[in-house]
């Protein structure tokens, strides 16, 4: 037996737990091998030392050992008493915890980052049942940890997502141990919100999946932030209104939609007529007023599930749909939106009167795209306005074709400018009591390779909504001088050569100095040229008019208004113009004789402007009683057929050279 | 029997330190019942290591009862009360 106790004695010398022997009162009767460690003194040095009394219940309990390098050691600590040699003793055994503390310690910071952060997370097993969730979750989902626990996190679900959407979910994770994206979940007080999910699967150290662990970030805040910029691209910001990106949105859905249907749907587009003058005269905050105030009277006027919308400027849409007869339904909205419009505006302390053009255009009649109805619901708008304003137009078949000319006019329209197919024809205006040629106006003419000579009235429209009219007029104006210098040097008098100026060239940054180059460059001396300017462009001009016209005057030119008459300018604020002549529309020109109006209102004028110190000129004269009456009423200055149709200039030349030769009675008309 | 002091020495505020004092406090207030006052001192070996070297403290949380004489000391969470009475000498076996 005594070898058996040695193998005893070498077992406990050797075993990995510390192991102490103590007396009655705690000193160290025996240290094994990995006591001295643990403590980190000799053996020797432990003996005889008072460890100190030991007395454990059957748990072991947790000490801390002061280690002779000055370290602290975590330790669990049992004890058993018992009989040695025939005197009570104390066995102590001490395991080293200290790797397993700070394991303890770091799983304990790990838990506070989880408790402390904002995101909520979520463990389940495979199940799936929910083992733990920290705080963040209960505050995203409304439920507490222990509703959570032990629950299916499908309680969570909104129903947003179909199965599909979680069964592909469920088969990443199990394919990549993996998947990341956006749930609509359901707090626990009904509400559904978005959240921004990461989830990753746990494995064991034998590769067998045991946890999955879900991190859930509340993304309702950037969702609101999406919604703002979403809000921002697709809303008018001045009227809330949809524009013009979410429009064509809505109407694609709404085609879509009719076309499955079988539904109708009418696009209005409305234009307000002759808005820049209420920015132009009342300012743009009025502007702003108005156009709010057009958006609210629109919206009125459609049911919840249409739409009003602002495309641009002083355009609105409106999308109506129908099963049937929608034609009639976009004629009555037409003619309601006319009539909403028609009560005067009240702001800025002012009645406003506004009116608007409307472009009509319908599924299936008009088009069956966007882009087809957009465009003849334009081509419809541009009819309405033509027509005056205050209406609607129905997109009509004939339409397309003006719309298709409109486009190739415009192309073609550039190509005239460089390849010098505008000509100018000049028309002689005379002085009727001294029978002499007082000047020639220069009209511009387009001699079109496929369409023939067209007038100005086929495309300086065009040429005034593209820009091209900058660049036209230029040519006008410098041909007119050339030809007009040719006169000269070839010893022909023409009097003045007259050339008409558009508002886009009056309103251009230097219209003086553009005229003063011109001259310069072609050399014509100014007294030999008159402008001509529309009685409207003056209107729309206002305030800068009397600047810009007598800047023109001091050129030493001559000015003219042109189409008198149609402009609504009283005379008395001619007064203060500049200008030297005044030609009378011809429209009160072609009544003459015998519409008293037109007598009465030519009669006036001419008496009036001789009084105010213009000179008048008649447009228009076709007839002789036409010509005795003008002057009877003391307008001698005209132009007309009666004198002479405009016409190039090889054949002008003629005219004045047989003027030259032998002029003509003084009471007696010119005759070409 | 006035005048008797126990130091109880720690080693910061571990779970286990806590349990030794909660514990040593109502051994005392036992003691206290019976009509005996003694009166507890903590003393942390973190913030007063030369205490721990003066006193060659191995491990703690150990009681360590001076006076009256015979010294004596107890290692541990000190929840057994009887033995940890016994060991301090302040109790007959």
């Amino acid at each position: 037996m005594a070898a058996q106790r040695v193998d005893f004695r070498q077992i406990v010398a050797l075993a990995s737990d510390a192991i102490l022997i103590l007396d009655g009162r705690g000193t160290i009767l025996y240290a094994n091998a990995a006591a001295t460690a643990l403590f980190g003194d000799p053996r020797t040095g432990l003996i005889g030392q008072d460890f100190g009394f030991v007395a454990t219940p059957d748990e072991p309990i947790e000490i801390q050992i002061k280690h002779a390098g000055g370290k602290l050691v975590s330790a669990d600590l049992r004890s058993v008493d018992m009989e040695m040699d025939g005197r009570t003793v104390t066995v102590a055994f001490l395991r080293d915890v200290t790797e397993r503390k700070q394991a303890e310690a770091q799983m304990r910071l790990y838990a506070a980052a989880v408790d402390n952060t904002s995101e909520g997370i979520m463990v389940t097993d495979t199940t799936p049942a929910i083992i733990a969730v920290n705080a963040a979750l209960s505050q995203i989902t409304g439920y507490t940890a222990d509703e959570l626990l032990g629950r299916n996190p499908s309680l969570l679900q909104s129903g947003y997502h179909d199965p599909v959407f979680f069964r592909a979910m469920w088969r990443q994770l199990l394919d990549q141990d993996h998947w990341r994206g956006e749930i609509w979940n359901r707090a626990k007080d009904g509400e559904i919100a978005p959240q921004w999910v990461n989830i990753n699967a746990v494995r064991s150290e034998t590769g067998r999946v045991t946890h999955y662990v879900g991190v859930f970030s509340d993304i309702s805040d950037i969702k609101r932030s999406e919604a703002q910029i979403e809000r921002l691209a697709h809303r008018d910001p001045l009227t809330d209104l949809p524009n013009r990106l979410l429009f064509r949105t809505r109407l694609e859905q709404t085609l879509r939609r009719a076309k499955a249907g079988r539904t109708q749907v009418g696009l209005l587009l409305a234009d307000l007529d002759a808005f820049r003058h209420v920015n132009d005269s009342l300012g743009h905050g009025v502007g702003d007023l108005v156009l709010c105030e057009v958006a609210a009277r629109l919206t009125a006027l459609v049911r919840p599930d249409e739409t009003v919308a602002r495309l641009s400027g002083d355009e609105f849409a409106v999308l109506i749909e129908s099963d049937t007869g929608i034609e009639t339904r976009a004629s009555l909205m037409a003619e309601r939106i006319i009539d909403a419009l028609a009560r005067p505006l009240a702001l800025a302390g002012q009645q406003l009167f506004i009116s608007a053009s409307i472009g009509i255009a319908t599924y299936p009649n008009d088009g069956d795209d966007v882009a087809r109805l957009m465009q003849n619901c334009d081509a419809a708008l541009y009819q309405a306005r033509e027509s005056g304003g205050n209406g609607y137009r129905h997109y009509a078949r004939a339409l397309s074709d003006y719309a298709r000319e409109r486009v190739m006019l415009i192309s073609d329209l550039h190509r005239a400018l460089a390849d010098d197919e505008l000509v100018l024809h000049y028309q002689p205006q005379v002085d009727m009591r001294q029978g002499r040629l007082i000047g020639l106006e220069a009209l511009v003419r387009w001699q079109h390779p496929q369409r023939g000579l067209l007038g100005p009235n086929r495309f300086i429209r065009i040429a005034e909504e593209t820009g091209l009219i900058l660049p036209l007029g230029e040519w006008v104006l410098r041909t007119a001088c050339v030809q007009a210098l040719a006169w000269q040097a070839d010893g022909l008098p023409f009097g003045r050569i007259a050339v008409n100026v558009s508002g886009a060239e009056i309103r251009r940054r230097n219209p003086v100095e553009t005229v003063a180059a011109l001259l310069e460059e072609t050399g014509l001396p100014a007294d030999r040229l008159e402008l001509e300017v529309t009685e409207t462009v003056v209107m729309d001009l206002r305030e800068e008019a009397p600047a810009v016209l007598a800047g023109l005057k001091r050129l030493g030119l001559a000015l003219a208004m042109d189409d008198f008459g149609t402009g609504y300018s009283s005379l008395a604020y001619l007064k203060g113009l500049p200008f030297d002549t005044l030609k009378i529309d011809m429209s009160f020109i072609s009544g003459l004789p015998d519409d008293t109006a037109s007598a009465a209102i030519v009669d006036a004028i001419a008496a009036l402007a001789s009084r105010l110190g213009f000179k008048v000129l008649a447009e228009g004269v076709e007839t002789e009683a036409q010509r005795r009456f003008l002057l009877g009423v003391g307008c001698d200055l005209a132009q007309g057929y009666l004198f002479g149709r405009p016409a190039p200039a090889e054949e002008i030349t003629a005219l004045l050279e047989r003027f030259a030769e032998a002029p003509q009675p003084s009471d007696d008309a010119p005759r070409p | 029997m006035s005048g008797q002091l126990l130091r109880l020495y720690i080693a910061g505020r571990t779970a286990a330190a806590s349990r030794a004092i909660a514990n040593l406090e109502a051994i005392v207030a036992g003691l206290a019942a019976e009509g005996q006052q003694i009166a507890i001192e903590v003393i942390d070996i973190l913030e007063r290591p030369q205490l721990a070297e003066d006193e060659r403290i191995l491990a703690t949380p150990v009681v360590i009862k001076k006076l009256p004489p015979p010294v004596r000391r107890v290692v541990g969470d000190l929840s057994e009360h009887d033995k940890v009475l016994v060991g301090l000498d302040l109790k007959e076996a």
